[in-house]
């Protein structure tokens, strides 16, 4: 990936990059629709990007700390308003995201197709790729665990660590998001 | 001696713009989490809040330093609609009687 400077910012993409992304995509997408709808997804084995992302619970108060990272409550000490907040607020939050997550995905899937493709970030691509770069790298990073001090930790993992390929990922995605921000 | 002036008479009258409104009673507070980029929520401050470029880099610090911080304040339903714009930009945002 490289991202240009200038309006709107450009980012250089190839096959395999719009790959990745599309794939993290339809994770986070899964994991949205099944997170807050109580249908219940199964992740393929196969799949090393699945694992990093799933599985979740179901659930009106998902039990699981990636979908409570990407979908807070709202209300801290207010139970009450906390449970209204699910109902409604929560599920307008959940369908902005995936909004931006079907822009994205629709963006490097035609890239997918047509080989390396310069992809135009403008007014109203721009801050749905910064979402959902985001969400990505929350999800990842939840599961991780992950620290501020992170690459430290990464440095530590042995070479045959399942987590390698996630902190791989997660570093690729930190400096796409920082590269484009800074064209932004 | 003349252009200073205008300056100071600007700051002068937002700081009195800000002090009479008294009808702000809710507050949006962002939370830090080690995920987010600081260029990031420092961009999203401007975007979705309209601070300033110092202003959002003032309360993107506050954040990563203290843990949290109040980044707006108006009505109940204001304050809903920007911890629902802040959370669908990924930042860990709650709302809070002031």
């Amino acid at each position: 990936v490289r991202v240009r400077r200038g309006r709107p910012p450009r980012l250089e993409i190839d096959a395999a990059e719009a790959g990745l992304l599309a794939t993290l995509a339809r994770e986070l997408a899964e994991l949205f629709d099944g997170g807050v709808e109580g249908v219940a997804d199964e992740t393929d084995p196969q799949d090393p990007l699945s694992a990093l992302l799933g599985p979740f619970d179901s659930g009106e108060e998902s039990l699981d700390p990636v979908i409570r990272r990407l979908l807070p409550d709202a209300y801290r000490d207010d139970a009450e308003a906390a449970a209204d907040w699910r109902r409604l607020g929560r599920s307008e939050v959940r369908s902005v995201k995936s909004e931006a997550i079907r822009l994205v995905l629709s963006d490097v899937s035609d890239v997918a197709a047509g080989g390396a493709v310069t992809l135009r970030l403008d007014g109203d691509h721009l801050g749905p790729w910064l979402a959902v770069l985001t969400d990505m790298r929350l999800a990842i990073g939840t599961r991780l665990d992950i620290t501020e001090d992170w690459v430290s930790d990464a440095l530590r993992l042995a070479d045959d660590d399942p987590r390698r390929a996630a902190y791989s990922v997660y570093d690729w995605l930190s400096v796409l998001q920082e590269s484009i921000v800074r064209v932004a | 001696m003349t252009t200073a002036t205008p300056t100071i008479e600007r700051v002068e009258q937002s700081e009195t713009a800000e002090s009479t409104q008294t009808d702000r009673p809710w507050v949006t507070v962002v939370w830090n989490d080690p995920v987010n980029l600081m260029s990031y929520v420092t961009w999203v401050f401007q975007k979705i809040l309209g601070h300033s470029k110092a202003k959002a880099n003032r309360l993107m610090m506050q954040v990563h330093t203290e843990g949290k911080a109040a980044v707006s304040s108006g009505s109940r339903e204001q304050m809903e609609r920007d911890v629902s714009r802040l959370q669908a930009s990924g930042l860990w945002a709650t709302l809070q009687r002031d």
